[in-house]
């Protein structure tokens, strides 16, 4: 089934693919769409064709890493893996391709990449999903004949006549209020935060000292702080969405939920190779002596005291400095 | 901040001369045109039509969806019509027209996202499929992103969920059988 709206919007060139964020940009008969993408939601602004006033591109260094970027490496390391064992020449090729790979990636973000701004009478916007200048320019030449296609062409000395107006929306002068006053601010930390900071802090430590000694207890307690992260981050996810909380205690939560999920399958896997073909569940005092879960333990401390100093940065910081 | 006006002056790329940036400024005609007329409505004369709303203020369309008059203020456009206030908070809630969404959530990522994450920690998808099942279905037929075309997130969310079960199934079956094997 297809929605009756989506049939009028062409794709414009520019894509900006993050994890979380994602920007493009689209073609209606009469208007630019721009679309911000926030993984579960997407925000739309109208650029009417008629009261755009100016385009400007700037040549800036952008060192944007996409979920392609990601998607390659990640396709990188599987090659490399797999060739590693099978010819002798296939890490070193591998290498020189992860380096040139590297290279282009860097060249690109210093040399090639530019920020695009949209002014009409009312609104300067970045376009974030125009990066790259290649891009900037198939843009550019297929928005701009639209727009002269609606406005007309500037005749004349247009030049001198822009010398004496005002780009973009007026600037208002100090101690004017805003036409719209901003909603109450989201906090830097509630109570379910807090708990979930004191979560890590709880799990860091407790991993820390029961690094040589681990019982049946301290693991069902290990269990219950993880579950208590996973709940604390699940509430940080509502408060965020509801408006209640800044983003930065979000990536906060979504770091450690990868965290909590990469500890826990590779805790299954060294379980496996400790156990072999016993059908029995892994016994904690025996894990514990393995090197392998020893290094395993104090890398989930560390990354989670790491974690929790930074939700208390994030809780601390002032208002500007969190969002 | 306003552009600078030597961009202009310059050709096709323009060097900043504070932080030598290369810049590519394309300028409109919008840019010479005069500042909009102040949305004041204007009072009515005798005879004239005035504004359903503002009854001393004179009409200047007709609301596209309910026909009433509606004064300069009053007058809301969407796409190639005009509206009146009510028409436009009344859409809000179902017919809203596409042309004044500002943001819709999509179900359909959310649907496909839930069996997929919950793979992170695997029990949880005890839960989550069932969910995305029950949220493709209540939502199957919500409108979906201003520009996506069709609902392959949804049927993938389906087919995913429904495996995610059916592996379930199979655990618990098997589970069962080698409990009530070993209890006989």
């Amino acid at each position: 089934m297809t929605s009756p709206t989506s049939e009028r919007y062409r794709k414009l060139p520019g894509q900006r693919r993050g994890f979380l964020h994602g920007a493009s940009l689209w073609m209606a008969p009469d208007h630019i769409l721009a679309v911000k993408s926030l993984r579960f939601r997407e925000e739309y602004k109208r650029f009417y064709l008629r009261d755009i006033q100016a385009i400007v591109v700037a040549t800036r260094s952008r060192f944007h890493i996409s979920t392609r970027a990601c998607g390659i490496a990640a396709l990188w390391l599987a090659v490399f893996i797999a060739a590693r064992n099978r010819a002798p020449w296939g890490p070193g090729v591998m290498s020189i391709a992860a380096i040139c790979l590297m290279v282009w990636w860097l060249y690109c973000s210093y040399f090639h990449s530019c920020s695009c701004r949209i002014y009409t009478a009312v609104s300067r916007d970045d376009l974030p999903s125009i990066y790259r200048t290649w891009t900037a320019r198939k843009f550019l030449a297929e928005v701009e004949p639209l727009i002269w296609q609606v406005q007309g062409v500037l005749h004349g000395d247009w030049a001198e006549a822009v010398e004496e107006r005002l780009v973009g929306p007026a600037v208002l002068p100090p101690g004017t209020p805003p036409l719209i006053q901003p909603t109450a601010d989201a906090r830097r930390h509630t109570l379910a935060s807090d708990i979930f900071v004191a979560c890590l802090f709880a799990d860091a430590a407790l991993n820390f000292l029961t690094l040589h000694s681990m019982t049946r207890i301290i693991e069902w307690i290990l269990y219950a702080l993880a579950f208590g992260e996973i709940g604390g981050a699940v509430v940080i996810f509502l408060q965020h969405h509801r408006g209640i909380l800044r983003a930065g205690m979000q990536k906060l939560a979504i770091a450690t939920l990868i965290l909590l999920g990469a500890v826990y399958y590779v805790r299954q896997i060294l379980a496996g190779v400790a156990m072999g073909n016993r059908p029995a569940l892994p016994d904690a005092n025996l894990l514990a002596t393995l090197p392998s879960y020893l290094v395993l333990r104090q890398v989930e401390a560390g990354v989670c005291l790491i974690l929790g100093l930074v939700g208390v940065a994030l809780a601390l910081m002032p208002e500007s400095d969190t969002v | 901040m306003p552009l600078p006006k030597w961009e202009l002056a310059a050709g096709d790329v323009a060097i900043c001369t504070s932080c030598d940036s290369a810049n590519r400024v394309r300028v409109f005609p919008a840019i010479l045109a005069p500042p909009q007329a102040s949305a004041r409505a204007e009072v009515a004369l005798d005879g004239e039509g005035t504004c359903y709303d503002h009854p001393s203020k004179r009409a200047v369309a007709a609301c596209h969806q309910c026909g009433r008059f509606v004064c300069r203020l009053c007058s809301v456009e969407s796409g190639s019509e005009i509206w009146c206030p009510s028409c436009v908070a009344a859409g809000a809630g179902k017919a809203k027209s596409a042309n004044l969404d500002t943001a819709r959530t999509l179900y359909d990522s959310t649907a496909l996202i839930l069996p997929l994450i919950s793979l992170l920690l695997y029990p949880f998808t005890l839960i989550a499929a069932p969910a995305s099942l029950v949220l493709s279905a209540m939502t199957w037929s919500r409108p979906l992103s201003l520009v996506r075309r069709n609902r392959w997130r949804f049927v993938a969310a389906i087919l995913i969920s429904l495996t995610e079960i059916c592996l379930w199934t199979l655990v618990i079956v098997y589970l069962a059988s080698g409990r009530f094997r070993g209890a006989r």
